[in-house]
């Protein structure tokens, strides 16, 4: 039991904090950059040689209006945002917060076909934010 | 949901068995952020290759019985790498096009 406290004890906090630190960062630069405001980032190229959404199209805008409390602009740009990567990032940087600070969490694995499952939904979704009859829904 | 056998105390007095399984949440959340952005400029390329990383590191841990989340480090490697391959991708892309552009464009 000694063993499991000092094992907490020496666990880096640095990876947690250079972990939010970068995320942080990012969203910084999203929130003032606005991608809402052309020119500020560079055009999709997947979008400019083909005229077909990528998925990651709307992004940007999803998480510039996510940060300034929009949800529901966020999902009319890039639904994958809000319901995929919000929650991950949330629920797993929190995890490491607590494991850190040494709140005793219970061992979560998950399978690895979740891999598969999460490019399958990416690639349906790139599929069907393309297909006019899902665009005003799935597309920016 | 077994736990593995404690490293010898020879080798690491300070590595519990779940000790090292920061690796593979972290993997996991590069590599998801990661194949969102890789079409984004090809920043995936940076989560993507954190995610290779850390769940090779992760993988590894399971193996030292430092860590018992092996299916979180092998997903967080598989995204990281699709989400590498497809930034490199993106980023070729770009350049090609913006070559292409710049060759025949009247500025």
């Amino acid at each position: 039991m000694s063993e499991a406290i000092v094992a907490r004890r020496g666990r880096p906090l640095a990876v947690p904090a250079v972990a939010t630190a970068a995320l942080v960062a990012a969203a910084a630069l999203i929130a003032e950059g606005d991608p809402y405001r052309p020119g500020f980032f560079p055009k999709c190229v997947f979008l400019q040689a083909t005229g077909h959404w990528c998925p990651g199209c709307g992004g940007l805008r999803a998480t510039y209006s996510l940060l300034h409390g929009d949800f529901a602009g966020a999902m009319g740009m890039n639904p994958l945002v809000p319901l995929l990567v919000l929650p991950v990032t949330v629920v797993g940087l929190g995890w490491m917060w607590l494991g850190a600070a040494g709140v005793r969490l219970p061992s979560v694995d998950i399978p690895r076909w979740t891999a598969y499952a999460v490019i399958g939904v990416i690639g349906a979704f790139w599929v069907l934010r393309n297909i006019p009859m899902f665009e005003p829904y799935l597309a920016p | 949901m077994t736990t593995p056998p404690p490293p010898p105390p020879t080798i690491a007095s300070a590595a519990g068995p779940t000790s090292k399984n920061w690796m593979g949440i972290t993997a996991l959340i590069l590599g998801i952020v990661g194949i969102v952005a890789s079409c984004c400029l090809g920043s995936g390329l940076l989560f993507g290759a954190g995610a290779v990383v850390l769940g090779v590191l992760g993988k590894n841990a399971v193996k030292a019985g430092q860590a018992n989340n092996g299916g979180m480090a092998q997903t967080g490697l598989i995204l990281g790498g699709v989400a590498a391959v497809l930034s490199i991708a993106y980023i070729v892309f770009f350049v090609v096009l913006n070559v292409a552009n710049f060759g025949y464009s009247s500025y």
